[in-house]
């Protein structure tokens, strides 16, 4: 067990207003004779109406933490640890047939490629409405199509009503993925996942798409976890923010918190990698030295060590290599870092 | 900024003259029969200049035309109409041995380096083939090889290795490195960031920048990331619908342009920052893509500017034509807008309102 895991909330697993309690979530692939670990001892509370951004780099865990809350990670994948409390329910240990109820209902999940998710020979019709008629909604012709069609305004599909006797392909990227967002909406889910839904569109659409949720999340109280690698996004609609490298949060807090005082060095690294849209450019941007490290080689102690220029201008401390930092999860805003720069941070 | 060379006459002839070129991918014919009316160009009588030492970024959203100008720059197309000169040469009529020093001198890197490398042969054989027309021997070729690997950031060590065994970064610096081997004086880039990872973005765009100054490459940037044209590029190009709305400084473009589109482009890339929010009432009202009028200015149906005006008839009448706008530093700046010396007061009022 790890250091990390020591910290857990005794008492209340479902937290005042919270509508999703992650505790201890770790996720296991098999692999070359041994488990590996992509999503390791992760817990965080998501609240009602609150749109929390998950970033991390590729590899870093963050698309299969969002699969596991989903309980679709692919076979050989299990979820080996922790609970997942969501409406007075552990999804981590709930049965097959339970989840595949919650599954669009309670809970859903968009992501960014809208096309490989649909069917290229049904209409946007069918694709819509048989997310209803799935969930033993209304089955008259009719009404289906008006609820279709009353959700495809309401993500502001240009003629919603033709549209829905198109097919995929007819649509524009930018349509395609307000269709997907229609049916993750359709049946008015508590929490959405969604990963990485305007990282394919141009950036026009994209502030439409991020108004879109952001309203939704205003006048519904429904939860978004918003998986992406864009910081800007992140801090253009998210209320709070988790960092996510290597299979671990390294850093969480409010969004204003985290972007104005970053306290992990891998944060601070990513701020400084968001270049400055207007104005003076840098001369030269501070790089990362070496990549993401992969699941199957997870570096010993702080796993953000090797990379870490705070370690090295530490003169290399022998505690970043041999014991993971501890954290206290409690607090608003935390950093998994020995040498933590938490001045002034909510403590 | 690599400014063209005031000393040298020779410097002030544009590198790459793209004159009035219009780029029609007309639809094939299927089953004996045309499909559909004519749809409308890729390229709309584009005109551009880009000079001797310049970072030049070529931006715009999907569908804009923005590959397709790089592509004939390069050579991959050829313009339907117009003409794109190359040192006063048109790329399109060159000779063979004139195409072959064109070839050499003009280097394309691509978004996806995983699909830019050959999978079944190692970093070495990939990047002989650009030693194979160079007279060397081969104690030469081998040492000017591990030369150009310590430049991108590899080493010697990693020659004999397959393009699977490299990261994403890794292999756009090999993608790099194998450009460089025939000694270019131009890199066109179409996305060479977008698809890596934050991080290594960052190596990434330092190293096409040391490129850029030690080796005095004038690099074509292609890409819709409006934050990576501000750090890197001199001058930038605005593309909407295959016209050429706006072209200037990096400063004029990102921080004060004359374009109404270039304004709503700017505005609606977050801007990250958590506490001021990106304002942007001239983007929320629009809806989707919108096909292009007929008549007027492609971009009037959606223009704020209009709207703030009170549509004015010219915009749907005649098509604007870049034309050049004084700058108070005495820069070149071009836009094709008809009101384009409104754009800043009425900016202005519409995000104060």
């Amino acid at each position: 067990m790890t250091k990390q895991q020591q910290r857990m909330p005794g008492s209340d697993p479902l937290r005042d207003g919270a509508v999703l309690d992650v505790r201890g979530l770790t996720v296991e692939f098999p692999a070359r004779g041994r488990n590996v670990r992509a999503v390791d001892n992760v817990s965080f509370t998501v609240g009602r109406g609150e749109i929390i951004g998950l970033v991390g780099e590729s590899a870093s865990g963050k698309s299969t933490l969002g699969l596991a809350l989903m309980r679709m990670i692919p076979a050989p994948g299990v979820v080996s640890a922790g609970t997942i409390a969501f409406g007075g329910r552990d999804l981590a240990s709930l049965p097959e047939a339970e989840m595949r109820e919650l599954r669009g209902k309670a809970l859903s999940l968009i992501v960014q490629d809208a096309l490989a998710t649909m069917n290229p020979v049904t209409t946007i019709e069918e694709q819509i409405t048989e997310v209803i008629r799935d969930h033993g909604g209304d089955r008259s012709r009719k009404s289906l199509r008006a609820r279709a069609t009353e959700m495809l305004r309401e993500v502001r599909l240009p003629n919603a009503e033709q549209s829905l006797n198109r097919y995929p392909h007819q649509l524009s990227g930018g349509m395609q993925q307000r269709v997907a967002i229609a049916e993750g909406l359709i049946l008015g889910p508590e929490l959405i996942i969604a990963d990485e839904p305007t990282t394919a569109l141009d950036v026009t659409v994209q502030a439409q798409i991020l108004a879109l949720l952001r309203d939704i999340c205003d006048t519904r109280g429904t939860s978004i976890i918003f998986v992406t690698h864009d910081l800007a996004t992140v801090a253009e609609i998210c209320d709070r923010v988790m960092v996510m490298y290597a299979g671990r949060i390294v850093e969480s807090g409010t969004v204003s918190a985290v972007f104005s005082k970053p306290a992990h060095p891998y944060t601070k690294a990513l701020l400084s990698g968001l270049l400055p849209l207007s104005g003076e450019p840098p001369a030269e941007l501070e790089a990362l030295p070496g990549q993401p490290p992969r699941p199957d080689a997870w570096p010993t102690g702080c796993r953000f060590h090797p990379r870490c220029p705070l370690w090295r201008a530490l003169g290399e401390p022998e505690i970043c290599t041999t014991t993971d930092p501890e954290v206290d999860e409690s607090d608003s805003h935390w950093a998994a870092c020995h040498f933590a720069d938490l001045e002034g941070a909510g403590r | 900024m690599t400014t063209p060379d005031e000393t040298s006459a020779d410097a002030l002839v544009p590198l790459f003259s793209v004159r009035n070129v219009t780029k029609d991918f007309e639809r094939k014919r299927r089953f004996g029969r045309k499909r559909g009316r004519r749809s409308r160009p890729a390229l709309d009588a584009v005109s551009v200049d880009i000079y001797r030492g310049e970072a030049f970024g070529i931006v715009g959203e999907s569908g804009s035309g923005k590959t397709t100008l790089g592509r004939l720059l390069i050579g991959f197309d050829t313009p339907t109409e117009g003409e794109v000169h190359f040192e006063g040469r048109v790329v399109a009529a060159m000779s063979r041995p004139e195409r072959r020093s064109f070839r050499r001198r003009v280097q394309m890197v691509f978004q996806n380096p995983f699909a830019s490398l050959n999978p079944f042969r190692t970093i070495r054989d990939t990047l002989s083939d650009g030693y194979a027309r160079r007279r060397m021997s081969s104690a030469e070729r081998s040492a000017s090889m591990t030369e150009l690997l310590a430049r991108v950031g590899l080493n010697e060590s990693m020659l004999e290795r397959y393009p699977h065994e490299f990261s994403g970064g890794q292999r756009q610096r090999i993608v790099l490195a194998r450009a460089l081997t025939v000694e270019p004086s131009v890199l066109i880039a179409d996305e060479p960031v977008s698809a890596l990872d934050v991080s290594i973005q960052a190596q990434v765009l330092n190293l096409l920048n040391s490129l850029k100054n030690d080796l005095g490459l004038t690099v074509v940037m292609v890409t819709h990331d409006l934050r990576v044209v501000n750090f890197f590029c001199d001058r930038i190009a605005v593309l909407y619908m295959g016209h050429i709305v706006e072209v200037g400084s990096r400063e004029a473009i990102m921080n004060d342009s004359w374009h109404p589109y270039t304004r709503m482009l700017i505005s609606a890339a977050p801007n990250g920052d958590p506490e001021t929010r990106s304002e942007r009432p001239w983007v929320s009202s629009e809806l989707g893509a919108t096909e292009p009028p007929a008549e007027g200015c492609i971009f009037a149906p959606r223009c704020w500017l209009r709207q703030q005006l009170g549509n004015p008839e010219r915009c749907t009448i005649e098509q604007p034509t870049a034309r050049p706008i004084l700058m108070e530093d005495g820069a070149a700046h071009l836009t094709a807008c008809h009101f384009a010396e409104e754009v800043p007061q009425q900016a202005k009022a519409a995000v104060g309102a």
